[in-house]
């Protein structure tokens, strides 16, 4: 690496840190800054300080919120019979982009993981269950990645739901839309003719 | 550049950069190796389930002799362990053994025993379902320490060397013997109590008995049908005890898998 004057390495090395950024971008970004004005910056690290000090979590679904409540549990046209759960904020964003659903959402803050030790009382479970016992809940989608932690959170989740008199679904597992039936594994397929529909 | 492909065991896998992983994985040949699966977590991956943990796979990569982290290329998926998640039991048991064999086995060390325990480990718990995790669970941890090289007799007592089990008077009532922390081996009632073993824990007759029988019958053969939580509860205590000060570190799966 090049030696670069202190504060700049510095900064550099914050960026560096970032997912997804490594040493070639972590410059580009900084030098960019530097040659932008002072405004610039102030805009950008104001930007930063504000989600660490003004966001907090939704006081219904622990979605990310700047409010008591979150945008999604404020909205009086989404249809609180209706609750997707996601393990992370981040899958709200993915399933919004379909702009089909019109339900409410929970967020677990994580999956299932005895490797990581997570268990279920490290997630946000307890709130989903009191929801779903004021009555209001007719459904629960679970959303959980389609992976070994978010099938064995999405099984644990439905043992535990379901007799409380709830519907309990799980999103479709399958074939990625534009892929090739001829590249996909044999678990991905037993997935995908599990949840074949009728046509 | 040679380009390598292995059956192995995905023991683990780490998030890396925005769609990668870093996998740890235990191949039939080659031992446990560390390498990165280029954009793995992208719905069209080519490694598709194949990096879920202790799935069986055929796998490709390329080794550099000057680099720690293989390029891992693309697996061919043997068998998927994914349907024994609907238990959450097992689904905590698979994570278990995932977790002792990372922390035991040595990185690049070929242990053709090992690998054939895990794989008839695995075998008994798709067969068995939830019914067969303990017996698998304290199978495997009997047959890790013991492949480790850090089974101490089950039968002699560590402090003055009395037989526990006296073999050739089998009439004769078996002697008490305890464990403690830190200590290797097991100890009778004698020195438990000159020692002032306050802190140790009694590994009864019946769990050494069951102990005895693993080393010499397989898995799937063994006389006991009724396991429950309940059942060699002290031997694995004291397994998980050895593997734990051997590794100097606790395991994370392991009081998961003792909650009621």
């Amino acid at each position: 690496m090049p030696d670069f004057a202190e504060p700049l390495a510095r900064l550099i090395n914050e960026f560096k840190r970032l997912p997804g950024i490594g040493q070639k971008s972590a410059q580009r970004i900084a030098f960019h800054l530097l040659r932008a004005g002072r405004e610039e910056a102030e805009h950008l690290s104001q930007a930063i300080l504000d989600v660490k000090d003004k966001l907090g979590f939704c006081a219904l679904c622990n979605n990310i919120s700047d409010s008591e409540l979150c945008q999604f549990c404020r909205d009086p046209n989404r249809d609180p019979k209706v609750v997707c759960v996601v393990e992370e904020p981040n899958g709200i964003v993915g399933i919004e982009t379909t702009r089909q659903y019109e339900g409410r959402y929970h967020v677990l803050h994580g999956a299932l993981s005895p490797l990581r030790g997570i268990g279920p009382e490290s997630l946000k479970i307890k709130g989903l269950v009191e929801r779903i016992g004021k009555g209001e809940i007719e459904e629960v989608i679970i959303a959980t990645n389609p992976n070994v932690e978010g099938e064995a959170t999405a099984v644990y989740l439905a043992r535990l739901l379901k007799p409380l008199g709830v519907k309990v679904s799980r999103i479709g597992m399958g074939i990625p839309v534009g892929s090739d039936l001829e590249f996909a594994d044999e678990v991905t397929i037993s997935k995908a003719m599990e949840g074949r529909r009728e046509m | 550049m040679p380009a390598r492909v292995s059956e192995a065991l995905v023991l683990r896998t780490y998030p890396l950069k925005e769609a990668d992983l870093v996998v740890s994985f235990f191949t039939r040949d080659q031992g446990k190796l560390r390498g990165v699966a280029k954009r793995a977590r992208r719905p069209k991956s080519p490694f598709g389930a194949g990096l879920e943990r202790l799935s069986h796979v055929r796998m490709a990569y390329f080794q550099r002799e000057t680099r720690e982290l293989v390029n891992l290329d693309s697996c061919e998926l043997i068998h998927s362990q994914f349907e024994l998640v609907s238990d959450y039991r097992a689904g905590v048991a698979l994570d278990y053994l995932a977790e002792v064999s990372e922390q035991l086995l040595p990185s690049a060390e070929p242990s053709e025993r090992f690998f054939r325990l895990l794989l008839a480990v695995l075998e008994h718990l798709k067969a068995a379902g939830g019914q067969g995790v303990w017996p698998a669970v304290t199978y495997f941890s009997l047959w890790a320490v013991r492949l480790s090289g850090w089974l101490p007799e089950l039968n002699v007592c560590l402090g003055c060397g009395c037989l526990l089990d006296d073999v050739e008077t089998p009439d004769q009532k078996a002697q008490r013997a305890f464990f403690s922390r830190g200590q290797a081996g097991l100890i009778c009632g004698h020195c438990r109590r000159t020692t002032g073993g306050a802190s140790s824990w009694e590994l009864s007759a019946e769990s050494r008995a069951l102990a005895a029988e693993m080393l010499r019958t397989p898995v799937g053969r063994l006389s006991r049908t009724d396991w429950d939580q309940s059942t060699a509860a002290d031997l694995r205590r004291f397994l998980v005890g050895q593997i734990e000060s051997h590794v100097e570190r606790k395991l994370v799966t392991a009081p998961l898998l003792e909650e009621k």
